[in-house]
């Protein structure tokens, strides 16, 4: 984005921040303008990168050489604490924006290959390619072979970025070019083109499936590459001059703290966004902290630089939400709180402020009830939600109609899965069976152990429980909590008698209408067999 | 910045359109949603849920999230059955549009399915996905019988809603477009030109298909006879990676949506056997390394693209390919054979092109913008698998990098 | 070839063949060529491994090879590649290659004769009408087929038919099927008693010299006896 005029100079230190953006990436510089672009004032923080480019350096406030110490408050509101060289700064900002880079590291062990001077990773061929520091590279029959992807499969834009170093390569006198690649990977936009143009600039490309070769560094340090070859079953071998070595990209060693620092979740791999679709594109469990980049996972360079508008786009209508009004939230009463903080533990979005008084804070708040549930003073209360109360009423109705085989099942769902689910089933003129009530929850989180009893006290003979698949959470452990609190129901049910299988739990996502009616149809033929144990043994 | 005044059209109600009809809307522009069958949510919202019992990040139910998502907002309007004409002006322009009236009235209509049963085309009354907008169910003009000189009024005649009714009759209208978004997707390959019988063996079906039959029943039915398919054979890059169609492109998403559906069947009918035929399995999601190993050791992997197909007498499918462990001809027998259809340009992109006056690839797509000063219309932009083949996960990304740009465009004039 | 032998990749030559049109370097090695070949796994042959040793620069080891003669030229495996690779010429120009003498001797001596006398048996004509006779004769005591002559030489005739010169000599049963069709559909056709060789073993072992000779002999008896459709059935 351009920088405009008209949004003039602001002087450095007068700068006041919205919004905090951690990275020195091109992606969070790029963020930056953006921001700055709308009127928005801006913070990079950068742990210790160089300054930033020219077009935003006078119209944002740069702090290098930092490092987060502490996050307080919550969406809108956020104080953070910041060491800054040998000085403590404190900042208040609405927003906040992870943006550092990924890490990039050569992948020598891959190929059984220690770090050396005719091994050269990718990012290093980038910079000498970029710097025309080729000519160690040229003369007469020299021969660079390609390592991509072997035991550990390359990632397509990794894959795009050595298919785009080997036609250069391969453009430089007297050079030829092998690829040798287990999967070679295409999806990125146009790899396909570029493998087809390596192959007519005359790089040889060798594809391996089980078997992979054996490089041996020989004493002059060239390599001698041995290898079976699929498609022709011959065994070749190969002297090469240099060997190129893909890289693997991971999360930057800083984003562990930063992460910590600002409670957001993480995925397996350790970057800053849980793998979970709900996320798209640049969400966190937080509202008013969002990722971008290097940050979230691997991203081409291009991608990055998308990344950055969008996050942009996300946190202006995050901003610009903060006027509206304030959604409709959860309370904690007072008087029957007893600090035991089990709902702060147990807030997925960071929503519950400990102060004075516990308080919830409806900015960041997104109603999953799973504190309501979890309170054990029974002291949250949310808008709207009475589980027990329609649970009861429903049963009621359920009972005055006298089935006669037909047995009482209680289904609560989740709003966003089954909830979903139900409605496309209802639309589609299918019917749940006779004697099946449901109740649409918030969030799987919302059920406690008592609702499920409840179920049963009023007179179901089944209760079935259904919450979006694992990792598909909106609020991330809210089907974890709700599966953990239906297990120990089940053994509280075991004590009193009842069979651990009236309680069901089932994962359901949200265009899943037929499958829904399924599990209902199975679990009430599982029931009628509880009811009816005669009836077993005559069908066994 | 105040947009409230501005308008923008988007043409196409796939995930694309539809992320970016949210967007909008956030900044209180008035959204027009053009989408030409008589369902939004496009391919993405006739896709299966891919979680055993863990997601697997398919992205599916987010076609859903983002078709709610659009139909609460107030100023977001989508015009089903609806085709773009024409479109007049320099920026702002007007869009001209065409739209039938829906042969089934929505209020009546109770999803009773007498009407499917009755209708002796197959594949002309169709189901929606989503409820939301619209009639759920929908009949086909181009291949209702009705329009054939009334040939046909089986369905009118046995719905007990009397939710059916014939006509022809189609409204033009016109919308002010500060800004048009092209959304309209992909079309996916149409395989019958391969060697592998489809059109002819009932049991050969593609991908989109399989999507279907997995989110309609569960367990992987056999079209001739409704049984349970247990040995099944998936065949990948069908149409894609095909220079001699002028398609040198990885369609991206199959080899994802391939292996997870396999899994998937596998979490449902313990002892289903499925091979995968392909030439290079392709990285899709953060997890890909452990699903891809576990994939390996449940399904049989053979780095071969098989080139034949019978159907025996038995009505099985007898595929024959190169083995790759014997270097010889081999065959396999199967219940039923998946073909991996590749993402194609969209069968109306060249139309779209010329009415809008912007730049086709070599490929036939529509990308976006390359430059700030690559000559395009003004105010014209492109999201999505309109732009190339892209997972959902992409095309929600594409469509929010596009908004921002949108936003930006239209606070400068 | 040895297999246990690694093959220096450094002393083969990619460059002798990059001029050739066959995109052979396009190779997705996806295999689906060898997977309609009807003799892949012959003799270890099949049409990937071709492709992928003459792109390598293995072409003097594919040159001495039993592979490209094993190839019946059905051209299934040129019509199922999605890069469009021309297998079929690939592998004459690779047959081409072979010294004359060392095509395999069949193939050799069967042109070398055609070239010489119009077939490839060296069959004179007067053997080759009588057979024709013989065998129209005993299609004329079919029930139905009464009266039935085969037409030779016959000017003006709308289809003029060569032979494969196995139909005169061990499997004369099969002219009869096609006799009956031409018979029963009433088609107006005929034999040149001259250069009627059908086969096309030139165009087999990659001699484009010797196959435009054959084909222009045929050209040469349309010519001669006036007709305009040719049934090639090779
Ligand atoms: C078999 C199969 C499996 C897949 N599995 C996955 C998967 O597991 N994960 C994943 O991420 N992706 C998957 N995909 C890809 C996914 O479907 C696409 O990424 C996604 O649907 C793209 O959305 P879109 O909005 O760009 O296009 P589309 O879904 O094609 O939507 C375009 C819409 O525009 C409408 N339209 C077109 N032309 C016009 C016009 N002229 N006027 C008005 N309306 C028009 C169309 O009717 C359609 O509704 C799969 C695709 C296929 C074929
Ligand atoms: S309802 Fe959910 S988000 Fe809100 S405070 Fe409770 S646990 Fe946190
Ligand atoms: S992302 Fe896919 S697998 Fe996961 S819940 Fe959604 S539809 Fe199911
Ligand atoms: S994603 Fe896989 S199946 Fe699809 S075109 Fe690419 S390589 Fe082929
Ligand atoms: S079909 Fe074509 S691309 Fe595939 S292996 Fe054969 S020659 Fe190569």
């Amino acid at each position: 984005m351009e920088n405009k005029a008209e949004n003039g100079v602001r002087g450095k230190e007068s700068l006041s921040a919205e919004v905090m953006i951690f990275g020195d990436s091109v992606c969070a510089q790029r963020i930056a303008a953006n921001l700055v672009d709308n009127g928005i004032g801006v913070c990079l923080a950068a742990g210790n990168g160089s300054s930033p480019a020219s077009i935003i350096q006078d119209r944002v406030q740069w702090l290098s050489d930092t490092r987060l110490n502490h996050c307080h408050g919550f969406a809108g509101n956020f104080t953070l604490q910041i060491d800054h060289g040998h000085n403590q700064l404190k900042k208040t900002v609405q927003a906040i924006v992870v943006a550092e880079d990924d890490s990039r590291s050569p992948n020598y062990s891959q190929y059984r290959l220690t770090p050396g001077l005719r091994v050269v990773g990718l990012s290093d061929l980038e910079e000498k390619l970029k710097h025309s520091m080729t000519e160690s590279f040229s003369g007469t029959d020299t021969r660079i072979v390609l390592l991509c992807g072997w035991r550990k499969d390359a990632h397509p834009s990794v894959a795009r970025r050595m298919l785009e170093g080997c036609l250069q390569l391969q453009a430089q006198p007297g050079v030829s070019t092998y690829f040798m690649t287990g999967n070679m990977k295409v999806a990125s936009a146009g790899s396909e083109e570029l493998v087809h143009k390596a192959k007519q600039a005359g790089t040889v490309f060798f594809k391996f499936t089980g078997v992979f070769p054996t490089i041996q560094p020989q004493e002059n340090g060239y390599f001698t590459i041995d290898y079976p070859d699929e498609s022709t079953r011959n065994t070749f071998q190969l002297t090469a001059d240099w060997v190129v070595v893909d890289e693997t990209i991971e999360p930057a060693n800083h984003l562990e703290l930063l992460i910590q620092k600002l409670g957001i979740d993480q995925d397996h791999i350790g970057f800053a966004q849980s793998d979970n679709v709900r996320r798209l594109s640049n969400f966190t469990n937080r509202r008013g902290i969002f990722v971008a980049g290097g940050s979230r996972g691997v991203l081409s360079h291009a991608e990055q630089l998308a990344d950055a508008d969008q996050v942009s786009l996300n946190v202006l209508s995050f901003l610009g939400d903060l006027d509206g009004e304030p959604l409709a939230g959860v309370t904690i009463k007072q008087g029957l709180c007893a600090r035991c903080l089990t709902c702060v533990r147990l807030c997925p979005h960071r929503a519950i402020e400990v102060g004075s008084r516990i308080t919830v804070i409806t900015e960041a708040c997104q109603s999953c009830g799973i504190c309501t549930a979890g309170c054990p003073g029974r002291a949250i209360e949310m808008e709207g939600v009475h589980i027990g109360l329609e649970t009861i009423q429903r049963m009621n109705h359920l009972l005055a109609i006298t089935f006669v085989e037909k047995p009482r099942i209680v289904v609560f769902g989740c709003m966003r899965s089954a909830g979903q689910s139900h409605t496309l089933i209802q639309v589609s003129g299918q019917a749940l069976p006779e004697g099946v009530g449901f109740v649409e929850i918030p969030c799987g989180g919302t059920i406690a152990g008592r609702h499920l009893l409840g179920a049963f006290e009023a007179g179901a003979d089944g209760v079935m429980l259904c919450i979006c698949h694992t990792d598909n959470c909106q609020s991330e452990i809210g089907n974890v909590v709700a599966r953990k609190r239906a297990e120990s129901t089940r053994d509280l049910l075991a004590s009193a008698g009842v069979e651990t299988e009236r309680l069901r739990i089932v994962s359901l996502s949200a265009n899943m209408g037929n499958e829904f009616v399924y599990r209902i149809k199975a679990f009430i033929k599982d029931i009628v067999l509880l009811n009816n144990p005669q009836k077993e043994n005559k069908n066994g | 910045m105040n947009l409230n005044n501005k308008h923008v059209t988007i043409i196409g109600a796939g995930v694309a359109g539809l992320t970016a009809a949210c967007c909008l809307a956030d900044w209180d522009i008035h959204v027009s949603v053009l989408e030409k069958t008589p369902f939004p949510g496009g391919h993405a919202i006739q896709l299966t849920c891919k979680a055993t019992d863990t997601c697997v990040k398919c992205g599916a139910c987010i076609a859903e999230v983002k078709l709610s998502g659009a139909i609460r907002k107030p100023n977001v309007h989508i015009f089903t059955g609806t085709q773009m004409e024409s479109i007049s002006g320099q920026g702002p322009y007007r869009v001209h549009y065409r739209s039938h009236s829906p042969l089934v009235n929505a209020d009546r209509c109770n999803g009773c399915g007498i009407c499917f049963k009755k209708c002796p085309v197959p594949g002309t009354i169709l189901q929606g996905q989503a409820p939301r907008v619209g009639p759920y169910v929908a009949i086909r003009r181009d291949l209702c019988r009705y329009f054939d000189n009334a040939a046909c009024t089986l369905c009118r005649d046995s719905c007990p809603q009397g939710a059916i009714h014939f006509s022809n009759e189609a409204t033009a209208g016109e919308l002010k477009a500060d800004a048009v978004l092209v959304a309209t997707g992909f079309s996916p390959y149409n395989p019958a030109a391969k060697p592998y019988g489809y059109g002819l063996f009932q049991n050969v079906i593609t991908s989109l298909d399989a999507e279907r039959v997995l989110r309609d029943h569960y367990l992987m039915k056999r079209p001739t006879d409704g049984r349970t398919a247990q040995r099944i054979a998936f065949i990948q890059c069908v149409g894609s990676r095909d220079a001699k169609s002028g398609h040198l492109w990885c369609s991206k998403i199959c080899c994802g949506s391939s292996l997870r559906m396999a899994r998937l069947i596998q979490s449902r009918q313990e002892n289903a056997e499925i091979s995968f035929f392909y030439i290079d399995v392709q990285t899709f999601g953060k997890n890909f390394h452990s699903f891809y190993k576990e994939a390996q050791e449940n399904i049989k992997m053979i780095r071969a693209i098989p080139g034949d197909i019978i159907n025996t007498k038995m009505d099985e499918l007898q595929v024959i390919y190169f083995d790759p462990d014997t270097h010889s001809s081999r065959d396999a027998i199967f219940d039923l054979v998946v073909l991996s259809v590749g993402l194609m340009p969209s069968a109306g992109n060249a139309r779209m092109a010329g009415e809008l006056g912007w730049p086709l690839d070599t490929q036939g797509f529509m990308p976006p913008r390359s430059s700030p000063n690559q000559p395009v219309p003004k105010g014209v932009f492109t999201i999505g698998t309109a732009t190339g083949p892209m997972s959902i996960a992409e095309s929600v990304s594409s469509a929010e990098q596009t908004a921002f740009e949108i936003i930006h465009f239209l606070g400068e004039r | 070839m040895a297999e246990n032998q690694p093959i220096h990749i450094e002393a083969l030559n990619p460059d002798c063949c990059n001029q050739w049109l066959y995109q052979q370097d396009a190779c997705l090695t996806c295999a689906m060529c060898a997977s309609v070949c009807p003799v892949a796994g012959v003799d270890n042959y099949d049409p990937r491994k071709m492709v992928r040793m003459v792109s390598l620069g293995m072409v003097d080891q594919v040159v001495q090879s039993r592979w490209p003669w094993i190839c019946t030229m059905c051209g299934k495996c040129e019509q199922s590649c999605p890069m469009g690779i021309d297998i079929s010429d690939l592998t004459r120009k690779i047959r081409s290659l072979r010294e004359g003498k060392h095509v395999p001797g069949i193939l050799s001596k069967g042109l070398a004769a055609a070239l010489e006398t119009g077939n490839n048996l060296s069959l004179p004509k007067e053997d080759f009408i009588f057979i024709l006779e013989d065998v129209g004769d005993e299609v004329a005591e079919e029930p139905g087929l009464e009266g039935f002559t085969v037409p030779i030489d016959k000017k003006g005739a709308r289809i003029l038919t060569t032979i494969h010169n196995k139909l005169v000599n061990t499997h004369t049963e099969d002219l009869k099927p096609w006799w009956r069709i031409f018979h029963a559909a009433g088609e107006d056709w005929t034999i040149a008693s001259d250069n009627w060789e059908g086969t096309t073993w030139g165009y087999f072992t990659g001699d484009d010299e010797a196959m435009k000779v054959m084909a222009g002999r045929i050209v040469e008896n349309m010519r001669r006896l006036e007709i305009d459709t040719l049934l090639w059935p090779e």
